[in-house]
């Protein structure tokens, strides 16, 4: 059968269109061939992503979304009652602890009942008087407010409506007012009392604003052409078109517009704090302007991130591309996908690469075995449940395996990824020894992998294998399991002196792992430009501190 | 990694566990790999479901260290054995054990994709970039299977093509997204080489 055949029938049995002799010939061939096994798990993961991005209404889509609001609302930052967070958060999770309860009190059920949603009790927002912040057209900070000085007053941008110039009086929050006051016209766009986006407050807490009445959002609330948000968690603005905005706590939008065809495209102003967007592809003509204090970005569609304190605006462009224009002098630079830019006074002002910091490798899709030396096992220990294993063993002695090496007949498992040039990377390899001898300090005879970097050299006091890039991590033996190992490990040196290497060029970097003294495992390589001393065990990636 | 740099492992703590994200973390890669044993999504749905509430009901047994997705595999591979003989009246297929440990060692890759929070955005992000790099015929196809849910024969009546020609356009049309696809994560920072 060819790949192509497989792949025809193995979607048709996905898609509930294969008949009985297909169905017979199929289960026969994955019998024989348990590779084609492993392809049916992929294109069942790709057919999944097709129906999730493809069908946007479906419930699916739906799904998903609850899911993305139930990882938000279980973070362990949260505190309070854990249980009515999952309850609050509706789609899966009420599923979930409804067939947890059924479960427990009766005799075991064939199906769950799994209802979609569940109403969300309404939140309320405790929240101090708060004087308004600064509005965009060169007004004064209000003296109570300790935020950062904000530049001088930028010229008032022609495309977009000005901000409420006055400083509104502090609210407190106050119960939703049951008549919504009438939205400022606004000349030249779509008429004032229309809806340009849905506000969904995902945690902490929203209220949406309009010349100085603040208005809690119960959940999920309509949002008026010119009005604007406060946040106090996280909170997710959604259009029409599916562009999708989420603001992080303390973040202030106003002036939110939505497209006018044959007048502007979608605007708003970001007076604090942060914002992504997710903008689909606007009309020819009409872009997204989101403005700042400090600069003016133009959006056909792209993915992007903006942050906004008291003395500068960075953008980051995930995808696309984002013109970026500086308002104290207007001068603009395109900042395209994996690139950031700073607008700020006495900061140079170009679009640079987004740094990466932090690599983790593992088994998965994207690594390549050559030869037969490593294969992948399932390994219940393992951070994914599944390691590189290279039983083939010289009975302790090195020197057949470096002679494959240099002779490039040794198997290897092969990462390519994507780091930054000219930064150092300290270099962590997860593994374990497999041997056990007696007595027990003849380990070390078999546990080192060697690791051969493409384009990069070490910058740590490590000297390379043989006449390659090639770096010796040893001494796995030294304890039992899986654990962390930056270089020699028999001598605990490496503890605080990993392997740390350069690449000589940001892109793609290509990293080969081979069996040097075997049996041996490993699971995962961490590139970290952080991580300088030897992580936990069970350390996957840098701990971040507690917010 | 989770978002907070902590995995479900390390909280295994009673009913800790089940407050890291990991109903989030692990319910994509979990209904891909009941959807492809019993193919049938609303099936594999149900079944994930009922994964979970047996993983909690469990919780305890789960030990410090052991691989939580390994663990979650095992659960879910007898619930859709039983499901498979108790539930489908259709047929389906029946695999050996070799069968069983490849798709098991696949969905292990498709969790380790998962651990990083953003991964699963990153694809839809470039699944959009991606259906708009393709004829606008595959695209109207693609849009018609997957959106509005027509069958191999109302493609080809709506788009006057023969019935057989209808599954090598959306083959065709698959295989390019999923390429275009995995240049694009391969492009990603962190995770990108997982």
């Amino acid at each position: 059968m060819t790949p192509d055949e497989l792949d025809g029938l193995l979607i048709q049995y996905l898609q509930g269109e294969i008949d009985a002799a297909s169905l017979e010939r199929l289960n026969a061939y994955l019998n024989e061939n348990p590779q084609a096994a492993a392809r049916l798990v992929e294109l069942s993961d790709e057919e999944l992503l097709l129906l999730e991005g493809v069908n946007q209404g479906s419930g699916v889509h739906s799904s998903i979304r609850s899911s993305r609001r139930l990882r938000h609302l279980i973070s362990p930052a949260r505190t309070g009652d854990r249980t009515a967070a999952f309850l609050a958060a509706g789609g899966l999770a009420a599923a979930f602890f409804i067939a947890v309860a059924l479960a427990s009190r009766g005799p075991e059920r064939d199906v769950v009942v799994v209802p979609r949603t569940i109403p969300e009790p309404p939140v309320t927002i405790q929240r101090p008087p708060q004087p308004r912040v600064q509005a965009l057209q060169g007004e004064a900070p209000t003296p109570a407010v300790p935020r950062p000085e904000v530049p001088p007053a930028p010229p008032p941008s022609p495309e977009l409506p000005k901000a409420d110039p006055k400083p509104a009086p502090p609210a407190p929050a106050a119960p939703q007012p049951e008549r919504r006051p009438e939205p400022r016209p606004v000349p030249g766009t779509i008429p004032a009392a229309a809806v340009v986006a849905k506000v969904e407050s995902i945690t902490g807490g929203a209220v949406i604003t309009q010349a100085g009445v603040r208005k809690v959002v119960p959940g999920t609330q309509d949002l008026l052409a010119g009005e604007g948000v406060e946040t106090s968690g996280l909170t997710q603005v959604s259009f029409v078109d599916a562009t999708r905005l989420e603001l992080t706590s303390d973040t202030e939008i106003r002036d939110v517009h939505e497209t006018v065809r044959g007048g502007k495209g979608k605007r708003l102003i970001v007076v604090r704090g942060t914002l992504s967007a997710e903008v689909v592809k606007q009309p020819a003509g009409l872009p997204m302007v989101i403005l700042t204090p400090h600069a003016e970005a133009t959006v056909l569609g792209t993915t992007l991130k903006i942050v906004v304190d008291g003395g500068s605006t960075r953008l980051e462009v995930t995808e696309g591309r984002v013109r970026f224009m500086r308002l104290s002098d207007r001068k603009a630079v395109d900042v395209t996908a994996g690139h950031f830019a700073v607008a700020a006074v006495g900061v140079e002002f170009n679009s640079k690469d987004l740094p990466i910091d932090e690599i983790l490798l593992a088994p998965g899709s994207r690594v390549v075995v050559y030869g037969n030396h490593w294969k992948g096992v399932r390994d219940e220990k393992a951070f994914s449940g599944v390691a590189f294993e290279a039983i083939q063993t010289w009975h302790g002695a090195t020197t057949p395996a470096y002679d494959l090496m240099k002779k490039k007949e040794l198997g290897r498992v092969e990462f390519m990824f994507r780091a930054d040039g000219g930064k150092d990377y300290h270099v962590w390899v997860r593994g374990l020894c497999l041997e056990n001898p007696e007595p027990r300090i003849e380990r070390w005879r078999y546990d080192l992998a060697a690791l051969e970097f493409q384009d990069a050299d070490a910058t740590s006091k490590h000297l390379p294998l043989i006449d390659g890039r090639a770096y010796s991590f040893n001494g796995f033996g030294m304890k039992e399991g899986y654990w962390w190992v930056g270089a020699n490990a028999d001598d605990n040196s490496d503890a605080k002196n990993p392997v740390t290497i350069r690449f000589a060029r940001t892109g793609i970097q290509v990293l080969r792992v081979y069996p040097i003294e075997t049996p041996m495992r490993f699971d995962a390589v961490w590139l970290s430009a952080t991580q300088k001393t030897r992580p936990d065990a069970n350390q996957r990636g840098p701990v971040r501190p507690p917010k | 990694m989770t978002p907070e740099g902590k995995t479900p492992e390390s909280q295994n703590a009673a009913g800790e566990l089940w407050t890291q994200g990991v109903i989030e973390q692990n319910r994509r890669w979990l209904l891909a790999y009941l959807y492809a044993v019993t193919g049938d999504r609303a099936l594999a749905e149900d079944l994930v479901q009922e994964t979970f509430v047996i993983a909690y009901q469990k919780r305890d047994e789960f030990r410090k260290g052991e691989a939580f997705g390994a663990w979650l595999r095992g659960i879910a591979k007898n619930v859709a054995r039983r499901a498979l003989e108790t539930r489908v009246r259709r047929p389906t297929l029946r695999l050996n054990e070799a069968a069983w440990t490849a798709m098991d060692l696949r969905a292990a890759s498709l969790e380790q994709d998962h651990v990083n929070p953003d991964y699963q955005e990153n694809r839809l992000s470039l699944l959009r970039r991606c259906l708009g790099k393709l004829t606008d015929r595959s695209r109207r196809i693609i849009d018609a299977r997957y959106n509005e849910g027509l069958d191999t024969v109302s493609l080809a009546k709506r788009y006057g093509l023969s019935a057989a020609s209808i599954p090598v356009i959306l083959h065709r049309a698959r295989t390019a997204i999923s390429a275009c696809i995995r240049r694009g994560l391969a492009l990603t920072p962190w995770g990108g080489g997982l």
